[in-house]
């Protein structure tokens, strides 16, 4: 159904399509400067302090550096496990935790809401939890990257959000035709939320793959390490400003600097094109269809 | 489904409910209004009813009993002066010791008066900017360019702290290509990172820039969950497409837009300090210095795990005050509120 | 619905497919040896009872015990991740326990997390045989750490004569102290490099040696010499960033401020324990600095910068001089400079002095008993002797040979009787590094390792003159002034750390300040001022009594 639009609106128009074009071109340049700089010889790529348009000498050799290091392999595998199955163990819990809380007139409602909300703000810091998952034995097993993290209370709470917006008709109609509330959370609930449990699943599936900081606490063992950690121990290798000794340290052999471009592009390929497929989630009147059924 | 305009439907469909209408009736509030004998038959009542509730809290809350009540006891540490040899059980009791050493320091006053002013300025500046990101990236009627567009603007997010921080430093510095035009306008070329009144405008903006297209994706499914026949009334009734962008995609997410305000306020002392520390130097220590990075720097000296405990308790009261006070405010006034 | 139901089990064959393989990757992914040694894999089974693995059979260390195992904590280093996965995937490592007979098993935290894991560990009570760690950082000191049971004092082991190796080499430095506690409790296997400057000299002024020989100019040695240096070298080569350097070396350095008879931080005058900033020549050199900074002879830029942007200023010549290391900076830039620009030379400038002819009073000088990877032995080892005779075999002839240049006719050979590097080494086949070939069979040759740190491998990383220049230069300086590793009693140190973290932020901020022109250089008095109002002097007292009581040791 075509409609005429005004003058007013086609201005709009242009200027939001240039806007847009703008907002690319600034968001995308940084992920251009990586790979140019990650195909650059190195020697060329420490002179140059400026904007890179094109690689500065053409190299693959950061590439085969990267691959080289036994640990790249191993933590991709790690990283894809965590991330399926934490995120998984993550979106069955979080809807659980939001259908429970999105529930009302039931006793102890306020209880679970407040005792949830208040595990955001206190908690008892790095070493009890490190000795609680010590004495769960899960120190140095896969799980403990998975299980100590399994609910975001941020998350929680958006989903309890968008839950309990899901109309009451729906559910009192399901009730009458004997469903109990597992089924209206799974047959009722979830189809209709379709966009929000597709945001989780991708805030998940990033905070899995972006994860370095458990591993470093629960993991003993490298082949267990994820990515995330390989590439930040790169990173970080020369950087002599959080150097405590710097006498020691000052004198590091630079790694070269292309290759730490090469271990980011390597790391941040594949979460990057997750987007893509769960946009379509995102499509204008996905429960429309279910109201009027 | 973040649906406000459905609530109205919601509401009436409840007013048929309560008169005992046609829609059914919801056993639990019917038999809670009706029968309201002694406490324990209330209780034995509210199991019965909501059974398969409770059973599904049992994963839930387990998970938060296990991983965050049971280690919580170790929140005493600030309260003591943590030795790991001795472990938190065995180390001696110091009170507010820890608590008194930090606001007594020469520069509290300035930290957590940096630390708030960035996160407040984050907020105001930070805040808006992906929800209009959002509201006018639906406004765009090629979906393809649309997508697109989606697509990249979420890639910095991904951009480690490190690199974005290697990268203010190269287009702020004198010759940078920021510097430079800061320059061309204020006649001074300096490397921007020098000025401390500069520090939280290229702190704040980088954020946003880094985090727009990440964070306005919530706000896009938001308005994705929107009836478009709400448009089409709309149009009916003559409103423009501004109008319409208004009352009902704004309105439309608003519950969401709330929820996501308060709890940003509830962070409001917090601050990491990874990019401060990569960006901030002593000429900029008046604006930059903030919680964290001082902090940081304390634990060169010598690592205290009381005293960073003792700040991050401090720092968490404070935030849960906040929360506590936003929500109440939304309650009033709106009718979201986290509990 | 229908949908959820099989997505989700979709999603569950996958997670089967992905774990089982994982278990597939995870146990071929034992990387097979990117070197040339047979040398077996951390896995073998074959524990220590090859105690007949003492090669060079006549000395009598070869073999310390059979069937022993030791647990090792030592943090890793990035030049050995770059192909092994723990230490124990090392030939070096192999070769260490066929001579002695014992299985170390090496366990590792992540890079950059030595710290918090060192700290989780204590707090967890679960204890390996040996700790490397700097024991001077564990809070509240290393008497605490006798006091909290983590490790124990080795006193009277050493007496028993049991480490007779490591006293050989630590008696031939006058810093015996340095392995001890104030009482006297020695507390660890401390990292000893030979008494060599090529080893423990580190840092100081570096020019570019063909602009000065372009120019006609001679090496500066005095501070008048080195502004005319710089006001020449930026009026011809158009350099905006002259004299560069970061703001986390000049805090470190002694370079310029050294002229004027004081420092940036804490130093010791026969004894005397003074605070740099507070001596009035100070405030002299603030004049001068600052004043070198407002005519541009100064990188405006020195306290913003990273080091990707410094590197590319000396590089690409916006820079003529600047404060840098012998490996990592000096052999670093002319390697990658010269690929572009093959005239491109460094020469080493030696400390400033205010007087032409004078000894510079600071050298940038390390201690050759080093703080960090010191190895000691935890309250949980059972089996302590066979430990400490081990540790000691890393000081013995033979043992340290072995670290510091690896297996005989693999990683070097025997020429004219000197131990020299072969290709393995030097022009690894398999394209690593020499660091990154040096790490796998010489791993103390980088400093990085309990044990001995030989200068004869130091010296052969560098392969241009003006590395070693750097060394003969720099050395010619008073090293008398620099402050040892002090111990402070935890009360002291909560104080010390409480004041100084506030003296330090309002030094720093005050000094930049001046020195860039923004607050004017009387301004200093007003600085001291209130750096003893916030308590410097208290923090003088409390090092002068650490001092007294090291000196006492």
């Amino acid at each position: 159904m075509s409609i005429k639009k005004s003058v007013g609106e086609r201005i709009f128009d242009f200027f939001n399509t240039i806007f847009m074009i703008v907002m690319i071109m600034i968001t995308l340049y940084p992920m251009i400067y990586v790979v140019f700089a990650s195909l650059s010889k190195p020697s060329l790529l420490s002179q140059e302090t400026g904007l890179l348009l094109r690689p500065l000498g053409f190299s693959l050799a950061s590439y085969e550096a990267v691959f080289k290091n036994p640990s790249i392999i191993s933590g991709y595998a790690n990283t894809l496990f965590y991330t399926l199955v934490g995120t998984f163990i993550n979106l069955l819990l979080t809807s659980l935790g939001a259908y429970v809380l999105s529930r009302k007139n039931y006793l102890l409602k306020k209880a679970f809401t407040f005792l949830i909300i208040f595990t955001m703000f206190f908690s008892g810091g790095l070493i009890p939890t490190y000795l609680l998952v010590k004495s769960l034995h899960l120190i140095d097993t896969r799980f403990a990257l998975i299980l100590p993290q399994a609910i975001s209370v941020w998350n929680l709470i958006v989903m309890r959000t968008s839950f309990s917006q899901v109309p009451d008709s729906l559910e009192e109609s399901a009730r009458i035709d004997g469903a109990n509330d597992f089924t209206i959370l799974f047959r009722i609930v979830i189809p209709l939320s379709k966009a929000v449990i597709a945001v989780m699943f991708l805030f998940y599936a990033v905070g899995h793959w972006n994860s370095w900081l458990p591993a470093t606490i629960y993991l003993r063992n490298r082949d267990l390490y994820p990515l995330q950690l390989i590439l930040r121990e790169i990173l970080i290798a020369n950087d002599t400003n959080n150097m405590i000794d710097v006498a020691n340290n000052a004198d590091r052999e630079q790694i070269s600097v292309t290759i730490k471009y090469a271990t980011i592009m390597v790391a941040t390929l594949p979460i990057l094109m997750i987007y893509p497929f769960i946009q379509k989630y995102f499509v204008k009147g996905v429960m429309i269809g279910a109201v009027k059924a | 489904m973040f649906i406000f305009p459905l609530n109205n439907l919601n509401k009436h469909i409840e007013r048929i409910i309560k008169e005992g209408g046609h829609l059914g009736r919801n056993p639990a509030s019917v038999s809670l209004y009706k029968t309201k004998k002694s406490l324990k038959r209330t209780v034995i009542n509210d199991f019965k009813i909501n059974k398969y509730i409770y059973i599904m809290a049992i994963p839930v809350m387990a998970y938060f009993i296990i991983f965050h009540y049971i280690p919580m006891y170790g929140a005493i540490i600030a309260f003591k002066q943590f030795s790991p040899g001795k472990g938190i059980i065995g180390s001696d009791w110091v009170g507010l010791d820890n608590f008194v050493k930090f606001f007594n320091s020469v520069y509290f006053t300035r930290v957590v008066r940096n630390t708030i002013l960035i996160n407040l300025y984050g907020l105001i500046f930070g805040f808006p900017a992906p929800i209009i990101f959002a509201i006018l990236l639906n406004e765009i009627s090629k979906p393809r360019f649309k997508k697109a567009v989606q697509t990249i603007t979420y890639m910095p997010h991904f951009i480690s702290v490190v690199v974005v921080a290697g990268m203010i430093v190269s287009f702020t510095a004198r010759n940078g290509f920021i510097g430079n035009f800061v320059a061309r306008i204020t006649g001074e070329n300096v490397s921007l990172l020098m000025k401390p009144e500069y520090f939280r405008t290229i702190y704040i903006a980088s954020g946003i820039w880094q985090e727009l297209g990440f964070n306005s994706i919530i706000y896009l499914a938001a308005i994705s969950s929107i009836d478009p026949q709400l448009y089409e009334a709309a149009r009916m009734d003559g409103a423009g497409r501004f109008k319409q962008a208004i009352h009902i995609t704004f309105m439309g997410i608003l519950p969401t837009v709330i929820i996501l305000l308060i709890m940003r306020i509830g962070n409001m002392m917090s601050l990491g300090f990874e990019k401060i520390i990569l960006l901030y130097n002593p000429l900029t220590y008046e604006t930059a210095d903030v919680i964290s990075s001082f902090v940081y720097r304390r634990g060169l000296q010598e690592f205290d795990y009381s005293f960073s405990a003792a700040v991050g308790l401090f720092n968490s009261v404070i935030n849960f005050t906040l929360l506590i006070c936003a929500n109440l405010i939304s309650r009033k006034t709106q009718e979201t509120s986290l509990w | 619905m229908s949908k959820v139901r099989l997505s989700k089990s979709v999603l569950f064959l996958t997670v089967l497919c992905l774990v089982l393989s994982i278990f597939i990757t995870g146990c071929s992914s034992k990387t097979a040896d990117n070197g040339q040694s047979s040398a077996p894999a951390g896995s073998s089974s074959s524990s220590g009872s090859n105690s007949s693995g003492g090669s060079s059979s006549s000395n009598n260390q070869g073999t310390v015990a059979k069937d022993a195992k030791l647990t090792f904590w030592i943090e890793p280093d990035t030049e050995w991740l770059a192909t092994a996965k723990t230490f124990n995937e090392t030939p070096i490592a192999a070769e260490l326990e066929k001579r002695t007979g014992v299985k170390v098993e090496y366990i590792h935290p992540a890079v950059g997390q030595t710290r918090e894991q060192f700290n989780l560990m204590i707090a967890s009570n679960e204890l390996p045989d040996i700790i490397v760690y700097n024991w001077t950082t564990y809070p509240g000191g290393i008497s605490k750490a006798f006091e909290d049971n983590v490790i124990i004092p080795l006193n009277e082991y050493f007496d028993k004569g049991m480490a007779p190796n490591f006293f050989k080499v630590l008696g031939s430095t006058e810093f015996e102290k340095l392995a001890k506690t104030d009482d006297g409790k020695f507390y660890a296997f401390t990292m000893i490099k030979d008494n060599d400057p090529s080893c423990i000299v580190w840092q100081g002024p570096v020019l570019r040696r063909d602009w000065l020989e372009e120019l006609g100019l001679e090496v500066p040695t005095t501070i008048d010499e080195w502004y005319v240096v710089l006001k020449t070298i930026k009026e011809n080569k158009n350099t905006d960033a002259t004299l560069s350097f970061l703001d986390s070396q000049i805090n470190t350095s002694h370079d310029f401020v050294g002229a004027y008879g004081t420092t940036r931080t804490f130093f010791q005058e026969d004894g005397v324990v003074k605070y740099g900033p507070l001596l009035p020549a100070f405030k002299d050199f603030l004049a001068t600095f600052s004043k070198w900074y407002a005519d541009g002879l100064i990188d405006p830029d020195y306290i913003t910068q990273d080091k990707k942007t410094y590197d590319a200023k000396v590089l690409s010549g916006r820079t003529g001089a600047f404060l840098g290391t012998p490996d990592g900076y000096v052999g670093t830039y002319i390697r990658l400079a010269r690929e572009e620009n093959p005239d491109f030379d460094l020469v080493p400038a030696p400390h400033p002095t205010l007087n032409k002819g004078e000894t510079p009073k600071f050298m940038q000088k390390e201690f050759n008993v080093s703080q960090n990877y010191s190895a000691a032995i935890t309250s949980q080892c059972k089996q302590v002797e066979v430990a400490v005779k081990w540790l000691d075999y890393l000081y013995s002839d033979e043992g340290r040979l072995l670290l510091n240049f690896g297996i005989e006719g693999t990683s070097y050979e025997l020429v004219d009787g000197q131990p020299k590097y072969t290709d393995l080494i030097k022009n690894n086949p398999d394209k690593l590094t020499m660091k990154q070939a040096m790490a796998r069979y010489a791993i103390c040759a980088l400093g990085r390792w309990p044990g001995v740190q030989m200068k004869e491998p130091v010296r052969e990383q560098r392969f241009y003159p003006a590395q070693d220049e750097c060394v003969v230069v720099w050395s010619k300086a008073e090293e008398t002034r620099r402050m040892p590793p002090l111990t402070l009693t935890p009360d002291e140190s909560k104080r010390y750390a409480q004041i100084m973290t506030e003296i330090d932020t309002y030094f720093s901020e005050m000094y930049n300040k001046i020195v860039t022109g923004q607050l004017p250089v009387s301004e200093y008095d007003n600085v001291v001022e209130n750096m003893k109002k916030m308590g410097i002097e208290e923090a003088i007292k409390i090092n002068q009594a650490a001092l007294d009581r090291f000196n006492q040791r």
